[in-house]
């Protein structure tokens, strides 16, 4: 009966809702008999047995269901209809890959077979089932997660990509319908992890992939198939860097080429030059990529005058693609890391600190200056500049991409200076210190003074957190970023009464209505109470009086939040200064008494008793955890509510 | 009347969160009584948890290192390390998210004794 209803004529979803109903019960079989339950040992091996067979079967009968409809059929769905069909089909890819753990091989080998079968009646004289050859490799694609390290199933993929498919693919003088493409191209990024160990097929699959990027309803998927490719197999494509970059130069010039498949295919190339031995051989190639961005930044600078509004797409675009080429160029995640000690340090000049590695990093910068500074400072111009930065703020060795700290220091400067997009200045700057508090990273105190320069200007003209949410948010979080190596930069500035005002802006955040300016206030403020410089006793004198002029108010001010100041879910941020300053600074208890001894704070409902209650429960527990429980108890006390949940 | 209850888990979701300090806001108004804010977290729960049954359709896969696994009173926890989801989208690839470590609790979708 099960297979009846699977077996219901007609499109799921679009002409019959019956088919669906059944997936819920193959998948409890397939499960089921991975570890049957309640069955004797004797039986198990039948049992497996007969189960297998009835899912292959299910498995048959969807794969029969999930083929796409003619192009004049589907028009006539609905866009519901065409929505639960994919739906339907995505149900099916699960069911796929919960029956491969029962099938194993011989599902692969069914769909394969399939698809040789299909190719083979076309050299016989016959059409070729082109929804049939879609829906095999559709479930194909289900399983590229389920392979291990060493499968067997190597062997069934090899005669699948050893085969005529993909060479009738990438010939577009075939009536072939863009699904069946579509999903080929998806399927090829899906076994890049295939392609590592077999990389001799490579050369067919990227052929079809750089053919299909022309194409704009595939330019998407095949780009970002290439990248998967290129990211995993780089070190073997090397060899083929000239024919990728003269793709990429058919591709590019025709009108149709996409911005994300652009940026995609730069960003492949890119992981490709990354894997070249030595750093003097990835500078032609470097050289030539940046030939086409550069070409782009001249045809942003023609058509600036007449189409403003195109060329800011342009030039946003031309930015986003050095960005793609500054991710592609990092170094890969699995490569060996010194330790702390072991490197480091100032040694000689690096390849792109001098000469002819230089002058690929002055090209760059001077590509990021022309389109930033010929937009009058445009704000979506600047977010992409800022992330071109970025891309070399995670790399621990030098390159192209890792600007030197001052030269990042001065663009971003520039721009909060001349007052745009300061919060995209204040983050970029954030990610820069943090990538400087990294053990043998070089130091950069001199460029956080600067910051810290702009930092307390901002603070002095917003006098009120609540002024300006969004940069206040940014301008504390810049400032939380200092603690692990540049606190001394604060610590040391003077008048110390600019330093004061700064605290004190960090202060009134907490009382700030939004969210997150609070908790990242809550942040520094945990920061600042626990910080221990043992080693350094004047630093740490100098944190302490600091913590005590500000002890009373931080007292105050929490009471405030976790006595119904602030929203119930803000009480967990706010219980963690709480903690950290019982546990470290003597005078807690001083200070929290105090706040609390006020008439009627934080609350009116709150009794005497209530207050001397919570204070003795948090002080005798010493900042650990049960310290948030009690915090939460004591909000809904001040609140006055019955309301707990 | 459906006397069915629905697990309040969700009510510590970044949905559930800003619902019930916004119910919290308006019980402080006086413009609610405690018991409505209640009844409309129950009403959040039956339908959170509908919603995300029957129209909810989008997937995602994850891969990790499964560090540690529990199940006790009928609640699974798992704690995995190094994890990458991966989120499905229509007929292209997706993207993808890592995360150094993450906590799963899951609860039985139909509780004991449910049809």
């Amino acid at each position: 009966m099960l297979h009846g209803m699977v077996k219901v004529p007609g499109y799921p979803v679009a002409e019959e809702e019956i088919s669906g109903t059944t997936f819920e019960f193959w998948s409890s079989l397939a499960e089921f008999l991975l570890d049957p339950e309640n069955v004797a040992e004797s039986d198990i091996p039948s049992l497996i047995a007969a189960g297998k067979k009835e899912i292959m079967q299910a498995i048959e009968e969807f794969w029969t269901k999930i083929q796409i409809p003619p192009h004049t059929e589907s028009l006539k769905w609905t866009k519901d209809l065409r929505d639960g069909f994919t739906s339907f089909r995505k149900d099916v890819a699960d069911l796929v890959e919960v029956a491969y753990g029962i099938l194993g091989l011989e599902l692969f080998d069914r769909l394969i077979s399939q698809v040789i079968s299909a190719l083979a009646n076309s050299q016989a004289g016959g059409a070729v089932a082109w929804e049939q050859i879609e829906a095999s490799l559709f479930c194909l694609n289900s399983l590229s997660d389920c392979l291990g390290d060493e499968p067997e199933e190597d062997e069934s993929l090899k005669v699948l990509f050893r085969s005529r498919l993909f060479n009738i693919l990438a010939d577009f003088g075939n009536q072939i319908p863009l699904r069946v493409r579509q999903t080929a191209v998806h399927m090829i990024g899906s076994y890049a992890v295939f392609f590592e160990r077999w990389a001799n097929f490579l050369p067919t699959v990227l052929n079809f992939l750089f053919v299909a990027i022309s194409t704009p309803a595939l330019a998407r998927n095949a780009s970002k198939s290439i990248s998967s490719l290129c990211s995993s197999c780089r070190s073997t494509l090397t060899s083929e860097l000239s024919v990728f970059l003269y793709q990429y130069e058919l591709f590019s010039a025709t009108p149709t080429a996409d911005d994300i498949a652009k940026e995609r295919v730069l960003c492949a190339i890119s992981y490709v030059i990354q894997a070249l031995p030595s750093e003097s051989q990835k500078l032609d190639s470097l050289g030539r990529i940046l030939g086409y961005v550069d070409k782009d930044a001249q045809q942003f600078l023609t058509i600036l005058p007449q189409h403003p509004e195109a060329a800011k797409e342009l030039g946003v675009s031309t930015l986003q693609c050095l960005v793609a080429i500054g991710k592609g160029l990092q170094a890969p995640d699995d490569i060996p890391i010194i330790l702390a000690g072991e490197g480091g340090g100032q040694g000689p000049p690096s390849f792109w600190e001098q000469e002819s590695g230089l002058a690929i990093q002055r090209r760059i910068l001077h590509i990021i200056q022309t389109l930033v500074g010929s937009l009058a400072e445009d704000g979506e111009m600047i977010d992409a500049a800022c992330a071109v930065f970025r891309t070399g703020f995670a790399e621990t060795a030098p390159g192209p991409f890792v600007f030197p700290p001052r030269v990042v220091t001065e663009f971003l400067l520039e721009r909060a200076n001349r007052g745009v997009r300061v919060e995209t200045v204040l983050s970029t700057a954030s990610t820069m210190v943090s990538s400087h508090s990294l053990d043998g990273s070089p130091d950069i105190s001199t460029e956080v003074g600067f910051f810290l320069e702009l930092i307390l200007g901002l603070a002095e003209r917003l006098q009120n957190p609540q002024e300006d949410p969004e940069m206040s948010q940014g301008l504390v979080e810049f400032i939380n970023r200092l603690f692990s190596r540049y606190i001394t930069v604060i610590v040391h500035y003077q008048p110390r009464e600019r330093i004061e005002m700064l605290l004190w802006f960090v202060m009134n955040a907490l009382q700030v209505r939004e969210t997150l300016v609070k908790k990242a206030a809550c942040t520094f403020w945990a920061s600042l109470v626990s910080f221990a410089a043992d080693d350094r006793p004047e630093l740490q004198a100098s944190i302490n009086s600091f913590v005590h002029l500000c002890g009373p108010a931080l007292a105050e001010k929490l009471v405030w939040g976790i006595g119904g100041g602030a929203s119930r879910s803000e009480v967990d941020s706010l219980t963690e200064p709480l903690k950290k300053m019982i546990a470290r600074q003597v005078k807690a208890k001083t200070w929290l008494s105090a706040s609390l001894s006020r008439n009627g704070f934080p609350s009116p409902n709150l009794s005497e008793k209530d207050k001397t209650v919570f204070l003795n429960k948090i002080m005798t527990l010493r900042g650990k955890r049960g310290t948030n429980q009690i915090a939460k108890e004591f909000w809904l006390s001040s609140r006055g509510s019955d309301f707990a949940c | 009347m459906n006397n069915q209850t629905y697990y309040e888990l969700y009510r510590r979701s970044s949905i559930g969160t800003a619902l019930t300090d916004a119910l919290d806001d308006l019980i402080s108004e006086g413009r609610i009584a405690p018991q409505l804010a209640m009844k409309i977290l129950s009403n959040f729960d039956r339908g959170i948890t509908e919603i995300l049954a029957e129209k909810v359709k989008a997937n995602l896969t994850f891969k990790g290192h499964l560090d540690t696994y529990r199940f006790c009173d009928e609640v699974w926890t798992f704690l995995i390390k190094d994890v990458t989801f991966k989120f499905q989208q229509g007929q292209g690839q997706g993207s993808s998210v890592s995360a150094d470590k993450v906590k799963i609790v899951s609860c039985n979708s139909k509780k004991p004794g449910e049809q």
